[in-house]
């Protein structure tokens, strides 16, 4: 120990009053800080998730409703056991939704990610306003999707301008039910949220495509690769990670679907476009047999949960792929060391 | 090579961006000129009206409360001046909320992997969760803790949903800073938080506002929670928005439409700023512009 | 194996940038050409003219006499090694190698392309690491990766754009043996740049010398060091750099009455130290610095106002401060007028 006037730092905090120095402990401490910066994040998951999800499980069990007059604790006065769920399951309506909103779901994102990778490979190269271009193509994300379900109802009005365009495009008189016709109505709300978010894809798609290594396309150009075969063979690979987490992130919202669907058409006609939320929705406040929809939102909790299980691991394993890169910048480093020595031997 | 093909090409790109640049851009259009048209070419009899033939701000006024003309007894009141505000006051306050906590919890994670490891993936599964599945139990406990219909209720509960997002663009920033200047600083003598505030919060200063920008306009786009969770005192916009939609009898267009033009602008001119950090925090840096 | 002939070739970029400037040029057939200059002295873009990746904006090239301005990269048949390897790292060693061969319908089978791949791998000396991941490797392995995957297609012309510059020293030496080694036994045409003239002095056959977009000398290595054309080759050219100083200072070395538009150039190990008073000694000079270097000393001088250095055996070292007298061969003296010619 360093001997002198000068103290260490640890020893002239020693000196300090007790109190402060077991603030000045915890503040010092990593663990301790650690614990303490996602407090209040846990106290929110808490609030959020956990009590309302045993809330839900418990009146799920019931058939309760607020209109009984009972407050929610006593719900048990109506115990049902798995009755809510078995109805859930055995019946139509839920698969139905969960069909419908899977159909949503797939259609839309491959659409948005088709359209939005065309979108993004043709504004690749740089060119006179592709700036504003770029600005036009990203505006309809930035729109709230409310708003969106609003514009694309006026749009779609018997009356309106798409079937006034189509009959302008088209021979003959154009007079599709958008909204009003049960087979034509869900497809009505996949154009909605292609129109809404191929801007993201587009977005996400052009900044891994703009990040390509430059000089590896034109190795491979020299080598006689044509476009096609750069592509196949270059692009795709490299953009893979990236491609993986906007189709992971769009999927996601997408499962959510409410806003536009809701202002466009309540679900209806009856129940074409009925989603996973517009079901519950409609079955939580339209009806108003809250076990039975408590049932179903557990339901969904639990259908999800296990599809963010299967969906995380590409999403870290992308994450990853950077860890990766710096990993493997560190090994190289000690090989070549070894090497240079190796080539020395080798040069005598 | 010839040239010819490259100048075909080129007319064939000029077209198709061209033709998706117009299917983008109509909507847009549409709500605009639908927002000065005047109540006789909301739904005109004789065929669409593409362009205004007479451009009025009779709308406006109607969703300011401050219109002219009443005209006939409304289906429904259209001021939509508390809803707005109400939708900038729930908006900001759940984003600060959410900033908050999860600006915490982001650094937590990022630099002393609290959470062992398993954290980011619990955040990411709740975004999966659909909000429409806890309405019910949510309604129940607010109705409990007199919650409902007021500026905390909202708060709160945008704060919550946006939390993830918060935690999941901030940990990207955060892994962006070298270790060494946390390092550094707790070497000049600060304690943890010294670090993070004095030295490591400044370098991510550019995350931290386009973060504060996606939340708000998450939250302010947001209309399903509100749907549920307020009634009269602290209706937002969008919910506003549904209101006139669901009243009347013949279709309010005009003002509805104002209404939606004022409620997507902001969100669009924040979103354009912002847009090439979200790529970054979004991807994981995977991605480096 | 092709000859390249350059014409008049002339690159300019948007805002007036000129990168290359009327550019002549006739690399021969199964030579070994350095493209030697400073950074920016446009040899990296004239690569890329002759790759085809950028288009001259004036001026031909031609392989054997075809004209090939305007084909294709892809269809050039040269190879191209990048001053970063430009490896795909996202592919195994055995698929960068295979790549030019997958990407071409050659009519070869399944098992006749991967006898290639592993003759080549041979040649390079990756044979063992096959089927490691690209991305991984160590800077070296890289370097034979892109050799590699560049000879497999059997180039007639072979581009390298300063390839052992990031390479450590010792493995640099040896990459440069081998290189030369597989360019005799293989015959091919190599365009090389480098920025380093010790490089280009021990490879090349004959040296491009390049600086500012315009070529300044093209000859063999021995042309470029004892008879460079004008001052910036002789100043460029050669391990301790030549010394500068007005012809003034010894105007018996000069022609008759230009001695004070003239520079006399001359290279340090052109000049002999002897005694203040010495016969031979054509100029005074003090001593300011004397640099050991095992093989040789460095004797750094102030000489009239200028700085020269003096390159000799060890041996008789002179000190710090003291006056000598500098010998010149005359016949291995330079002299430059405002940078355009010589007299000797």
């Amino acid at each position: 120990m360093a001997e002198g006037p000068l103290s260490t730092p640890s020893e002239a905090a020693g000196r300090q009053a007790p109190r402060r120095s077991l603030l000045a402990r915890w503040g010092r401490s990593e663990g301790a800080v650690a614990q303490t910066l996602i407090t209040p994040g846990q106290l929110l998951l808490l609030f959020v998730i956990l009590f309302p999800a045993i809330v839900a499980i418990y009146i799920s069990f019931t058939g309760w409703t607020p209109q009984s007059g009972d407050p929610w604790y006593e719900a048990y006065r109506s115990w049902l056991w798995f009755d809510n769920y078995w109805e859930a399951l055995s019946g139509n309506a839920f698969w139905a939704a969960v069909w419908r909103t899977i159909v949503v779901t797939v259609v839309a994102v491959t659409a948005e990610f088709l359209i939005g990778f065309g979108l993004a490979l043709l504004l690749l190269k740089q060119f006179r306003g592709r700036g504003l271009l770029v600005v036009v193509f990203l505006l309809p994300m930035m729109v709230v999707p409310a708003v969106a379900g609003f514009i694309f109802y006026m749009l779609f009005q018997g009356d309106g301008p798409v079937n006034a365009a189509l009959t302008w495009l088209l021979p003959g008189e154009v007079n599709i039910g958008w909204l009003t016709d049960p087979d034509i109505a869900l497809f009505s709300v996949i154009i909605v949220d292609i129109w809404q978010w191929t801007p993201l894809m587009f977005l996400i798609l052009l900044s891994g495509l703009v990040a390509l290594p430059e000089d590896q396309m034109n190795a491979a150009r020299i080598l006689g690769a044509g476009w096609r075969h750069q592509f196949v063979h270059l692009v795709l690979p490299m953009m893979k990670p990236i491609i993986l987490i906007a189709l992971i992130i769009r999927a996601m919202e997408t499962l959510k679907l409410f806003d536009a669907a809701w202002l466009m058409t309540q679900g209806g006609p009856g129940d074409a476009t009925a989603t996973m939320s517009v079901y519950l929705y409609r079955e939580t406040f339209i009806g108003t047999r809250w076990g039975y929809s408590s049932a179903v939102a557990i339901l969904v909790l639990i259908m999800v949960s296990m599809l963010a299980m299967r969906a995380i691991r590409p999403i870290e394993a992308a994450a990853e792929e950077r860890v990766d890169d710096l990993v493997v910048a560190e090994e190289r480093a000690e090989v070549s060391l070894e090497e240079a020595i190796e080539a020395e031997a080798r040069a005598r | 090579m010839s040239d010819r093909l490259g100048w075909l090409r080129g007319i064939g790109k000029a077209l198709i961006v061209t033709v998706v640049g117009v299917v983008f851009l109509f909507p847009l259009y549409w709500i605009v000129t639908m927002a000065f048209k005047p109540q006789e070419e909301w739904q005109p009899i004789d065929g669409v009206h593409w362009v205004p033939d007479d451009w009025t701000l009779e709308n406006f006024k109607k969703i300011f409360g401050r219109a002219t003309d009443t005209g006939f007894f409304e289906a429904a009141p259209t001021d939509a001046t508390n809803a707005i505000v109400n939708s900038i006051v729930a908006a900001t306050g759940g984003t600060i909320l959410a900033m908050l906590v999860g600006t915490l919890t982001a650094y937590g994670i990022a630099r002393y992997k609290a959470g062992g490891g398993f954290l980011p993936f619990q955040i990411l599964q709740l975004r999966m969760f659909p909000p429409v599945a806890i309405v019910i139990p949510l309604l129940i406990m607010y109705a409990y803790l007199e919650l409902v219909d007021t500026y905390w209720g909202l708060i709160l509960i945008y704060g919550a949903v946006t939390f993830p997002f918060v935690v999941w663009l901030m940990r990207s920033f955060f892994q962006e800073v070298p270790r060494e200047i946390a390092e550094a600083a707790i070497v000049d003598g600060c304690s943890q938080w010294g670090a993070l505030f004095k030295a490591v919060l400044p370098q991510v200063r550019g995350g931290l506002a386009a973060t504060a920008l996606f939340v708000f306009i998450l939250n302010w786009s947001d209309f399903l929670l509100a749907l549920v969770l307020t009634s009269e005192q602290v209706e937002t916009a969008p919910v506003f928005l549904n209101g006139l939609q669901s009243a009347g009898a013949g279709q309010e267009y005009g003002p509805q439409a104002a209404l939606g033009l004022v409620l997507i602008i902001p969100p669009a001119i924040l979103g354009l700023a912002i847009q090439r950090y979200l790529v970054r925090g979004l991807t994981f840096g995977a991605v480096k512009r | 194996m092709a000859e390249i002939r350059i014409q008049s070739l002339t690159k300019e970029f948007a805002g007036g940038v000129v990168a290359v400037k009327d550019l002549e040029l006739e690399v021969p057939h199964g030579s070994f050409v350095a493209l030697l200059g400073p950074s920016g002295c446009g040899k990296t873009t004239t690569m890329n003219m002759i790759s085809g990746l950028e288009r001259p904006t004036a001026g031909e090239i031609y392989f054997d006499g075809r004209p090939i301005t305007r084909v294709a990269p892809g269809k050039r048949n040269v190879g191209f090694v990048f001053q970063n390897y430009a490896i795909f790292t996202h592919m195994t060693v055995y698929g960068n190698l295979a790549f030019g061969l997958k990407v071409r319908k050659d009519g070869r089978s399944k098992a006749e392309r991967d006898a290639e791949v592993r003759r080549v791998a041979e040649i390079v000396g990756l044979s063992g690491s096959l089927e490691r991941k690209a991305g991984v490797l160590s800077v070296n392995d890289m370097q034979k990766v892109a050799l590699g995957r560049s000879m497999i297609v059997q180039p007639a012309i072979f581009l390298l754009d300063e390839p052992f510059s990031n390479l450590d020293a010792a493995f640099r030496a040896y990459m440069r043996t081998e290189l030369k080694r597989i360019q005799h036994e293989m015959g091919q045409t190599m365009v090389y740049v480098t920025h380093d003239q010790v490089e280009a002095m021990s490879m090349a056959d004959r040296i491009a010398v390049m600086n500012l977009g315009e070529l300044q000398q093209y000859g063999s290595p021995d042309d470029v060091y004892n008879r460079p054309r004008n001052r910036f080759v002789a100043g460029f050219v050669g391990s301790t750099r030549m010394n500068f100083l007005p012809a003034s200072l010894a105007p018996a070395l000069a022609p008759e009455g230009r001695a004070d538009k003239l520079t006399l150039g001359v290279r340090p190990e052109a000049i002999e130290i002897v005694a203040p008073g010495d016969a031979r000694s054509t100029l005074d000079a003090r001593v300011t610095l004397v640099e050991p270097l095992g093989a040789k000393d460095v004797v750094h001088l102030e000489v009239g106002g200028h700085d020269a250095r003096v390159v000799g055996a060890p041996g008789r070292r002179p000190h710090v401060g003291d006056s000598v007298g500098l010998s010149f061969d005359p016949s291995r003296v330079h002299l430059f007028n405002d940078e355009t010619d010589l007299a000797v």
